[in-house]
Parts: C-alpha cells; sequence; structure tokens
C-alpha cells in the first residue's frame, strides 16, 4: 500500500478496547485505507520500537487513541505506549521528510477537553471524542477521513450497518471453520484485519469508498 | 448475507432498532429489545432469513435461522 493509503492505528489491542478498536478497523478499511498496526509483522526479533517507527514513517495518517492512558485502579500503573507513539508520528512530521511533512494525525479521546490536563501542548491538534461508544467511532473516524482524503465517503449510518453485517457474516463463517464463540471474540487482530478486507472486498464498491 | 436477514441492535438514541442486511437505515427503532427480537423474528420467518441480536459492540449475542440454516443441529439420531 502507498504512503498516502496508510493509516498507523495507536491503541491499546487488549481485550477492553476490542469494542472500540473493531469499527474503528472496519471504518478505515471501508473507506479504502490500509490499517498498519504494531501486530502486523510476525517477525519477534525485530525491536518493536523499530518497527513501530518503521510503519509511522510509511503511514501518511495516524489515528491515537489516547481514551485509555490513565490508570482505573489502585495500583494500576498509567499506560505511556499511546503518548510516546504520538510524539513519534509528531516528530516524523516535524523533522521527517517533504513527503512525511504532510502526515496528518487524529487524536481520539472519551471526553473533550480531558486531554488538555495532561498533554497540554496537543492544543490546536485535530480531536475527537468518542464517549466510548462504538457507533461513535464510527462517525468521528470517518468525519476526519471526509476532511483529509475521503470527501465522496457514504455516511457514518451506511458504514455502521455494513459493519453489523459484516459481524454477522464473519460470525457465520468462523463458526463454519471451527471456531467458539470466545474465540470470535477474541480474534487476533491481524486475523480480524483479513477477515474485514475480504468482506469490504467481495461487498463494498469501490467508487463508493474514495 | 440474504437481503432478508434482520438485525437486532442498540439504538444510540434509545430503543432498539431492527434493520434489514444492506439497508442503510433501520425499518423500525422500538423501546426494548425483546420487542425488536419479537418484531425481526416474525420478518425473518416470514423471509426464510436469519436473525441476529448484536451488541451495542457489533458481536453477536444470539442467533437464530429460519431459511437455509449453513450450521444446522447434528441429528443425534
Amino acid at each position: 500500500m502507498a504512503f498516502a493509503d496508510n493509516v498507523f492505528i495507536n491503541c491499546p489491542f487488549d481485550a477492553g478496547y476490542s469494542s472500540l478498536l473493531r469499527p474503528l478497523l472496519f471504518t478505515v478499511i471501508y473507506l479504502n485505507l490500509k490499517p498498519r498496526i504494531a501486530l502486523e509483522s510476525a517477525d519477534s526479533g525485530e525491536p518493536r520500537i523499530r518497527k513501530i517507527t518503521e510503519l509511522i514513517g510509511k503511514s501518511k495518517y495516524g489515528i491515537h487513541d489516547l481514551s485509555r492512558i490513565e490508570a482505573t485502579k489502585k495500583g494500576e500503573i498509567f499506560r505511556l505506549n499511546m503518548p510516546f507513539e504520538l510524539g513519534i508520528d509528531v516528530g516524523c512530521r516535524s523533522f521527517g521528510t517533504r513527503k512525511q511533512k504532510t502526515k496528518r494525525c487524529l487524536i481520539l479521546e472519551m471526553e473533550r477537553y480531558r486531554y488538555q490536563a495532561a498533554l497540554s501542548d496537543l492544543s490546536g491538534s485535530d480531536i475527537a471524542v468518542h464517549k466510548n461508544e462504538p457507533e461513535e467511532v464510527v462517525i468521528e473516524v470517518r468525519r476526519w477521513l471526509v476532511n483529509r482524503c475521503r470527501s465522496k465517503a457514504p455516511g457514518a449510518a451506511k458504514i455502521w450497518g455494513a459493519f453489523m453485517d459484516f459481524m454477522a457474516t464473519n460470525y457465520d463463517d468462523l463458526t463454519k471453520r471451527g471456531f467458539s464463540k470466545k474465540d470470535i471474540d477474541n480474534l487476533a487482530v491481524p486475523e480480524l484485519i483479513e477477515c474485514m478486507e475480504e468482506w469490504v472486498r467481495k461487498n463494498v464498491v469501490l467508487d463508493a469508498r474514495r | 448475507m440474504k437481503k432478508s436477514d434482520q438485525h437486532v441492535v442498540p439504538n444510540t438514541s434509545g430503543g432498539w432498532a431492527v434493520r434489514r442486511s444492506g439497508a442503510e437505515r433501520a425499518s423500525k427503532i422500538l423501546d426494548t429489545q425483546q420487542e425488536a427480537v419479537r418484531y425481526a423474528r416474525t420478518i425473518a420467518k416470514k423471509e426464510h432469513g436469519e436473525l441476529y441480536v448484536h451488541g451495542k459492540d457489533g458481536t453477536i449475542r444470539q442467533r437464530s435461522s429460519f431459511g437455509n440454516d449453513p450450521h444446522p443441529p447434528k441429528d443425534k439420531r
């Protein structure tokens, strides 16, 4: 995939975030873009940070979800990976090649203005709030991509409906292949992306996604 | 996925939506999940489709088949 089609996704990849990750990935794929995630390479020998910087350098767009950075219970350590990778993305845009200076990123948060308390340097960036609602993720990510590169994208309601159709088809297909409900709910992210890409290729007209 | 398949989905503005596969909008919004499932089941039965009840995140909570079930129960005879 070309630089202009790559979207670096910076978010947690644990079960607690999967309800938001699925619609996020689906919206990106539906709009004929390629999600790039740190988990996509099977080469465990490669240092993670090198893989991440490489992906960031190759992606014109970045979506960074900062809604899960704070500790939620006593004794839990707050998570620095997401703001760290956002910093690399912002740095790549500032210090990178001419092409990389065209990079754009969206920051997702749970509540409006919450990020300002922790990362006030981000004022003026593209920030959207999803309120922890899967449908809001579709609405906000689509809205941002429409403004950046997909001006003729279908409406959010259509993408959300297609996401439901995908989830049903995928459930049937995987059940047929011997997956349990638990296996389906915990499907590995690279495998999930593959399923989404195949479904979109078969069911969505390309012209409707540009 | 057939057009006769029905999806029951929580509606963000309240209630439960019933939507046909491929449709852009809900065919009906009902107050409770039970009412929505009852309504969707009637259509799915009539049109020999499938019924999917989704969670808020799109995951499948319940599935019923009224057509050609791709995963029919095994014959225990």
